[in-house]
């Protein structure tokens, strides 16, 4: 059975027909029987096309409606664009409320617009694992570019950047700071800086402290900064502009980044791996400490040495 | 295996009313579900190519303005034309009785008129979703 929704779904895809990614998404997500298969498909079957833009920041600094921006100029030029829109999930419920589409509603009726909601499904930072390889899946078919929104800013985000060419981090007046963008470790991962909102008053001062602080950064290290409207489109050719630029810069980047996600992939795979076949163990051992038996550290060197590497 | 439900909450025309949209959006991932949310003022080709895109298990539409007929049987046919009339819709909002059955009889798998408890959605997005 499920056999045979592997080899349909690389069918599927093979064809480049765009429910199949759809369903491919869905199958990768859920973590169903086969989807290493598909992957290992997916892997080898993707193409170097696209683009990759991840577009990051704090909550409601602007980006859905910033991506929904991007998109328009790009399909004025006939580019074809694959959305990736991660979004929070409820640590409690698992739910999540997946509202990135809602400031993209005008690209729904366009088919060579793919635009996927994510939830972060319990993945510590912004974007989850299946998320990740649903970017392989993406570079199976015929995008241009293709745009990461993702929530978040710190930690985890400073691996997204090796998943994607450009990194446009977006931030706005009022949301702190130049301290606070260097404590969240924002201008060490973005290529493009986009102070967005800049109809606010405020802005102009904070652009001038960003840029300020941004120059003690070497120039050929330093964020280029673009300000936007991006309600309004204002800065919008400006930032198109830069993505071209800094893309072609960064794609010759290509291999010294995929050297750097590949190590990060296998190396989470396996803990991941590694991690479900000792459940059941670190549960059973953990009884032995809660009563006395033995120290948690005792168990802990214990269960550790019998993972034998030769 | 980690299946997760995924619902499309849309509303297709002239409507500004969000209440209803945005209380099941609360319900139901308070209920352990992904719902993605089109906003409003969609086209029903626009929602169909949403809901394929997204892969939900479940369309739900909201309207208040009374048009769920005219709004339920063009995403029918869009469905029909995409060859996605496997997707289930559902919808809740503005009813009339004559409504509801006309609505069933073309093939909208639930009608919530205003009111409904929510408990009710809840319980046939889970029914209707595909297990596997
Ligand atoms: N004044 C002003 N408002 C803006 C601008 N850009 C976006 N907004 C508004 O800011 C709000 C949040 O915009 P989104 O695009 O949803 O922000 P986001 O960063 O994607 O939000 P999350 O995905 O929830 O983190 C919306 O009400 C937008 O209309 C801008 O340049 N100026
Ligand atoms: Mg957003």
């Amino acid at each position: 059975m499920s056999a045979s929704k592997v080899k349909q779904l690389i069918q599927r895809l093979e064809d480049k027909e765009r429910r199949g990614l759809a369903k491919a998404i869905t199958f990768v997500e859920n973590q169903e029987a086969g989807v290493a298969e598909l992957m290992n498909h997916a892997y080898r079957n993707m193409n170097d096309h696209a683009l990759v833009i991840g577009v990051t920041g704090p909550g409601g600094a602007g980006k859905s409606t910033l991506v929904d921006k991007v998109i328009k100029h790009c399909r004025r030029r006939g580019h074809k664009v694959g959305v990736i829109a991660v979004d929070p999930s409820s640590p409690y419920t698992g739910g999540a409320f997946l509202g990135d589409r809602i400031r993209m509603g005008a690209h729904n009726t366009d088919l060579d617009v793919f635009i996927r909601s994510f939830g972060s499904r319990g993945s510590m930072g912004g974007i989850s694992q299946g998320t990740k390889r649903c970017l392989y899946l993406f570079k199976n078919y015929d995008f241009d570019l293709i745009i990461i929104e993702s929530l978040g800013i710190g930690q985890d985000e400073t691996e997204i950047t090796n998943f994607v060419d450009v990194t446009v981090v977006t931030v706005v007046p009022g949301y702190g700071d130049a301290i606070q963008i260097a404590k969240a470790g924002m201008q060490e991962i973005a290529d493009i800086f986009v102070v967005n909102k800049a109809d606010k008053p405020e802005a102009e001062e904070f652009y001038l402290q960003m840029a300020n602080s941004l120059h003690l950064i070497p120039e050929e290290l330093r964020p280029i900064m673009v300000k936007t409207v991006a309600t309004t489109e204002d800065g919008i050719p400006e930032l198109l502009e830069v993505i071209e630029k800094v893309g072609l810069k960064q794609r010759s980047k290509r291999r010294a980044k995929a050297e750097i996600r590949i190590k990060a992939e296998i190396e989470t795979e396996v803990f991941n791996l590694i991690r479900s076949r000792l459940a059941g163990l670190i549960e059973d051992k953990a009884m032995a400490a809660f009563s006395g038996q033995a120290t948690p550290f005792e168990i802990s060197a214990e269960i550790a040495g019998r993972i034998n590497i030769a | 295996m980690t299946k997760k439900i995924r619902v499309l909450i849309g509303k297709c025309g002239c409507d500004i009313h969000e209440r209803g949209a945005l209380t099941m959006l609360n319900v139901l991932r308070d209920n352990g579900m992904e719902v993605i949310y089109t906003g409003r003022f969609q086209s029903e080709a626009g929602m169909v190519n949403a809901a394929i895109n997204e892969d939900v298990d479940v369309i739900t539409l909201s309207d208040l303005t009374g048009s769920l007929v005219i709004i339920c049987r063009k995403v029918l046919e869009e469905l029909k034309k995409r060859g996605a009339e496997d997707i289930p819709v559902i919808c809740g909002g503005l009813l009339t009785k004559d409504d509801i059955a006309e609505l069933e009889k073309m093939g909208v798998k639930g009608c919530f008129a205003t009111g409904s408890p929510p408990q009710g959605t809840v319980d046939l997005i889970r029914q209707l979703a595909p297990s596997n």
